[in-house]
């Protein structure tokens, strides 16, 4: 696996999850954000044995593009409000759902392979607890959008946010890993695991 | 394509909810009331109440909305920003085209939808006449207690004192393919300064004006006799954009008389355009409703 692949992932990752705007324009981007994290799930995909499904770097693509409209018609005065915004925001969180679970599950492969059998169901048990908050935080989401709860978004949002700064602990793990024991002394371990990202 | 199985299951869950939102995204947004927005200029006839007293005058407007067949609330009042001396109430839902004018009938009914109209009356008392009044952003207060707003147009009111006119109005004709007529005989010599509407740039050149078959730039100057006929027609096309809008367009002519005073003459017979009813469907509503509230709604 590839330290930078990770690498890009977490910082792909940060990119799409910080706000900081000046004035109207938001000074990163999401699709820029998506572009990077993208740059990482192609070359995790280019990896000699494939750790994630093979229509994940497209889906990363996608999520570039359809973030990039949606920043285009924010920009144009999209009502928060409007079956537009919902539509983009659900299709943009459920990908967002998708490509995380596909890092995880490639992860948790990617230490099968290197018979790290424990270590590899530790992972994917991760992948499996993000996969169901985030659900559940997702389903949530829309809901309260469509029922115009005022403070629904807000509170699921502040989850959205937390299950984001635990996956970005796990993303940064990764890239300190890269299949071998590092010279730093950074090798994969359960219990660094568990100290650090552990849910 | 695959697909692990706890993300399949996961999909197919969000997928539900997502379908489940978008039913009631459409229940609650595409049932609820909109307003049509409705441009018009009007006249208020302005009387002194006597030497040293207040200026009077009383005008009615009406509103549209559209609403599910079903919604069977009373709109129970109005707030309408309105300059000093003038105060709006609202009458009632009177019934499309005469009869009982405040029954409480429900409205013209397009397949799912009802188009209501209800009537504002504009009262207006102050110690100055009435210069110009410019009626925007009306909100609609429902029985439930819920407001109903959104983009009501903008209405122009002008004040105007009864003076000997010039002109006597002969025959005024509107049709519902928006095109319409004023006829008047010309009393004693007229020049005529010019024509204009309010909305001219709101509906660009969609609306166009012609007086004795001129062009409304080449009116400025044109002289009439006593006897001589005064024609005013005008044509209004193109209503794709503005179907969910109604104009009562009443343009206003300018000329000065044989003693050098300026006349200002709004016509009639040059409102209440019916066509965007006409190319009302249930279809076409709901294609509409679907772009307002995907896009500019707010």
């Amino acid at each position: 696996m590839s330290r930078e692949a990770y690498g890009s992932l977490f910082w792909g990752l940060l990119l799409v999850s910080v706000h900081l705007n000046l004035g109207p324009l938001r000074l990163f981007p999401p699709f820029f954000g998506w572009w990077v994290f993208y740059l990482g799930v192609k070359a995790l995909a280019r990896h000699t044995s494939p750790l994630i499904l093979p229509w994940t770097p497209k889906l990363a693509l996608a999520m570039a593009l359809l973030s990039g409209i949606q920043q285009a018609w924010a920009m144009m005065g999209l009502d928060a409000s409007s079956l537009v915004a919902f539509v983009l925001l659900s299709l943009l969180q459920i990908g967002e759902l998708v490509l995380i679970f596909e890092v995880f599950s490639g992860f948790s492969r990617g230490l099968s392979e290197l018979d790290r059998p424990e270590e590899a169901a530790t992972v994917l048990r991760k992948g499996r607890w993000y996969l169901l908050l985030a659900t559940l935080i997702t389903a949530g989401s829309m809901v309260t959008i469509t029922q115009n709860n005022g403070e629904g978004p807000v509170y699921l949002g502040l989850m959205m946010v937390v299950l984001k700064i635990w996956v970005l602990v796990w993303l940064r793990m990764m890239k300190t890993w890269d299949g071998e024991p590092s010279s730093e002394g950074g090798s994969f371990q359960e219990e660094n695991m568990e100290n650090r990202g552990g849910l | 394509m695959p697909l692990r199985k706890e993300l399949s299951l996961a999909l197919i869950f969000l997928l539900v909810v997502f379908t489940g939102c978008l039913a009631l995204f459409h229940v609650q947004k595409m049932k609820q009331p909109m307003v049509l927005a409705s441009y018009g200029e009007s006249s208020m006839h302005l009387q002194p109440l006597g030497e040293g007293q207040d200026y009077y005058g009383q005008l009615e407007i009406p509103l549209y909305y559209l609403t599910g067949i079903e919604d069977r609330r009373q709109v129970t009042g109005i707030v309408l920003e309105t300059p000093e001396g003038m105060e709006a109430e609202l009458l009632g839902r009177p019934f499309f085209g005469g009869g009982n004018f405040y029954n409480e009938e429900p409205g013209m009914l397009f397949g799912r939808y009802r188009l209501v109209q209800v009537v504002v009356s504009l009262t207006y008392r102050g110690a100055l006449p009435l210069d110009q009044a410019v009626l925007e952003g009306a909100v609609l207060l429902l029985e439930d207690g819920r407001t109903l707003e959104g983009d009501f147009g903008t209405w122009i009111v002008e004040g105007k004192i009864h003076q000997e006119s010039p002109l006597e109005h002969w025959q005024s004709s509107g049709s519902n393919d928006g095109s319409s007529s004023a006829l008047y005989r010309v009393k004693t010599p007229i020049i005529l300064e010019g024509i204009d509407s309010h909305f001219q740039e709101v509906l660009e050149a969609r609306y166009e004006v012609k007086v004795n078959g001129l062009e409304m730039d080449q009116v400025q100057g044109l002289a009439l006799a006593a006897g001589e006929n005064l024609r005013i027609e005008s044509r209004f096309s193109g209503n794709e954009e503005g179907a969910l809008a109604r104009y009562f367009l009443r343009p206003k002519l300018s000329f000065v008389d044989e003693m050098g005073a300026i006349h200002e003459l709004t016509l009639s017979g040059m409102e209440d355009y019916q066509f965007p009813y006409r190319t009302f469907d249930p279809w076409r509503i709901t294609k509409m409703l679907w772009e307002r509230r995907l896009g500019d709604e707010s």
